[in-house]
């Protein structure tokens, strides 16, 4: 049954994607997150007339046109790849993934383009208030560019508004407004750019907490933390809550998916969250051994996440495998019997149209629609291979949720020791929000991994598994340009890493300097005003 | 005249910047890099020629991707019906 396809392929084809997925996301949150805090501080001058502020918005400026620079255009491999190695996926699905992807090109990128020039051109040259709407044009674009991909990822886990046509083989859209404010759209998009913000805000503590730790660029370091900090602990807020409307979607359209988040095995009544624990090693669906070796549950939490009630009902995988009568869910043998039927109907019914037999194609046709949603579990091989890789899901989601709480604590203590002027006397605090820039990005990864990884065996949720989905072409050619975007993408990588510590160890320009007799404050001056004193160690309070 | 147009001023002020900056310089290159790597070689060179799939016509692939979706049951009915 499985002699026509080649796993070889599938599994380089999706390694591929997600290694350049990720090389990818190391651009994104900084070009999203960034914008926004240069909108901010710019503002602050324009309202205020202080020219520090404009040296702090030019400053990160900078360090984000470095970013944008090197990361953009790294999407372009993405899109290659849905072409070489995606093809029966981009063809079945192209309809409906290709109309957001076109938007984004037409809208977002030419919004964002247009205005970036003036955002970093614009000095002087245009007036202060049109400068500070370019930058926030900027911001605006590079969250519709956003939009638009993450509504087309949402597609792919809870496919609405569109019918499968038999004749063409492809999902065509029926209804664009119920794919662009389907409720895992609008989630995935609210959580995913606030992740971002969160990141980008991590960027701006971490390197204002380093400019304070070898005390230079102060009353920069200073403004720019606050700025960082509130604006990364509003939207870790807003995170958080973002992602209880994901888990709730999830636990509605993707069970399969949250009993892999929960280690859940066997559905119940009243469901526990488990905070953390440790996965029985080796436990397999269906076996009678104990889920875990040891785990702190919440009583019920997890049902009344999932469902707005304590006492719901959670299936686990073994219900969604075996089924559970009581509960109504069907067993993955009778899906996947199902699914066989709608295959099978398909290529009845384009034996038919060959053949010129209307009435047993018109017959086949219903057949096929009766059992479409069911169309993707014809291809499976074994019922188990519906819940996706448990321990990597279960992991990654505590991962990403730990550090989402401990960043929440985190922002707290920075601002509230930056606003009170003592943070230079933490140097454990400033390096740990140093530290916390890489575990942003592992927690945003964790959860792209939840997202994805927890979507398998799909590629579209139900109706196309990710082994279907691949080009009939050599594995050999998919492990050959692997290597060739790794390397080309590392390039890129490292080359922003270099360029980015040095324009950070470099500073603003001009700092200290007074160029046109203008009021830019010299470090002396910043150590004063920060409350710095080196022989006493003793920080004042300034505001 | 066109040194008196605003736009054309904003144009060779943004050239004048990059130029004298060595950082802008820097990632200028970086993006020809890309233009060239992206669109001349991986878009323009290696994924038509080597990396596409190929398909006739449109009424091909449609073909192609029912057959690879409806293989593994039509060999199903087959064997049945043996």
């Amino acid at each position: 049954m499985t002699e026509h396809i080649d796993m070889a392929l599938v599994n380089w084809s999706r390694g591929q994607f997600a290694m350049t997925a990720f090389i990818h996301w190391f651009f994104i949150p900084l070009t999203i997150g960034l914008t926004y805090i240069i909108a901010i501080a710019e503002t602050i001058y324009v309202r205020t007339g202080d020219k520090e502020w404009e040296r702090i918005a030019k400053f990160w400026a900078k360090l984000f046109g470095i970013n944008f620079a090197i990361g953009v255009g790294t999407g372009i491999i993405l899109g290659l790849e849905f072409g070489t190695n995606w093809a029966n996926y981009s063809w079945i699905s192209g309809d409906i993934f290709g109309a957001p992807l076109a938007a984004e090109g037409i809208m977002a990128f030419f919004l964002e383009s247009t205005f970036i020039a003036v955002m970093f051109f614009g000095w002087g040259k245009v007036s202060k208030r049109f400068h500070l709407l370019s930058t926030y044009l900027v911001a605006f674009g590079a969250s519709l560019s956003a939009l638009w991909i993450l509504v087309a990822n949402a597609w792919m886990n809870y496919p609405v508004g569109m019918v499968f046509n038999p004749d063409t083989a492809r999902h065509e859209m029926v209804d664009f407004w119920s794919v662009l404010l389907s409720p895992f759209a609008i989630n995935k998009f609210l959580h995913t750019i606030t992740s971002c913000f969160v990141i980008a805000s991590f960027f701006v503590v971490a390197v204002s907490g380093w400019y304070i730790i070898k005390k230079r660029n102060l009353l920069l370091a200073r403004r720019s933390m606050v700025i960082g900090a509130s604006f990364g602990l509003v939207t870790s807020i807003f995170l958080t809550l973002t992602g209880d409307g994901s888990a709730y979607y999830v636990a509605q359209k993707q069970p399969a998916k949250l009993a892999a988040m929960e280690a859940l095995y066997d559905g119940e009544e009243g469901a526990g969250l488990v905070a953390f624990g440790l996965i029985q090693p080796g436990k397999q669906v269906g076996d009678d051994r104990n889920d875990f070796v040891f785990k702190i549950e919440i009583p019920r939490l997890l049902s009344m996440l999932g469902y707005r009630d304590f006492n719901a009902f959670v299936p686990g995988a073994n219900d969604l495998v075996y089924g559970n009568e009581q509960q109504g869910i069907l067993s993955a043998s009778e899906k996947i019997d199902r699914g066989r039927t709608a295959l099978n109907a398909l290529a009845g019914f384009k034996e038919a149209r060959a053949a010129g037999d209307a009435a047993a194609a018109d017959r086949a046709r219903e057949v096929f629609e009766e059992n479409y949603y069911y169309m993707g579990y014809g291809h499976l091989f074994d019922p188990e291979s519906i819940i996706p890789n448990v321990p990597f899901i279960f992991y990654s989601f505590r991962i990403m949720v730990m550090l989402g709480f401990a960043f929440i604590v985190l922002f707290i203590a920075v601002l509230y020791m930056v606003v009170t002027g003592t943070i230079h006397r933490h140097r454990w605090l400033l390096w740990l929000g140093i530290l916390a820039f890489p575990l942003a990005f592992l927690a945003s990864m964790a959860g792209w991994v939840v997202a994805e990884v927890g979507r398998q065996p799909w590629t579209i949720q139900g109706l196309l598994p990710t082994m279907m989905s691949t080009s009939n072409i050599n594995a050999n050619a998919v492990i050959l340009t692997f290597w060739l975007f790794l390397a080309l993408l590392m390039v890129l990588l490292v080359a922003e890493m270099r360029i980015m510590l040095t324009a950070i160890r470099k500073g603003p320009d001009n700092y200290g300097k007074d160029p046109g007799g203008a009021t830019g404050p010299s470090d002396d001056n910043n150590k004063e005003t920060m409350g710095y004193n080196h022989t006493s160690k003793e920080g004042g309070r300034h505001v | 005249m066109a040194k008196d147009n605003p736009v054309c001023r904003f144009f060779t002020d943004a050239f004048r910047a990059v130029r004298a900056s060595r950082l802008a310089r820097i990632l200028l290159l970086i993006l020809l890099f890309k233009v060239i790597m992206f669109y001349g070689f991986l878009k323009g060179f290696l994924f038509p020629r080597y990396l596409k799939p190929r398909y006739e016509s449109e009424e091909h692939r449609t073909e192609q991707v029912i057959q690879d979706l409806t293989r593994k049951t039509k060999s199903e009915r087959d064997d049945r019906a043996h």
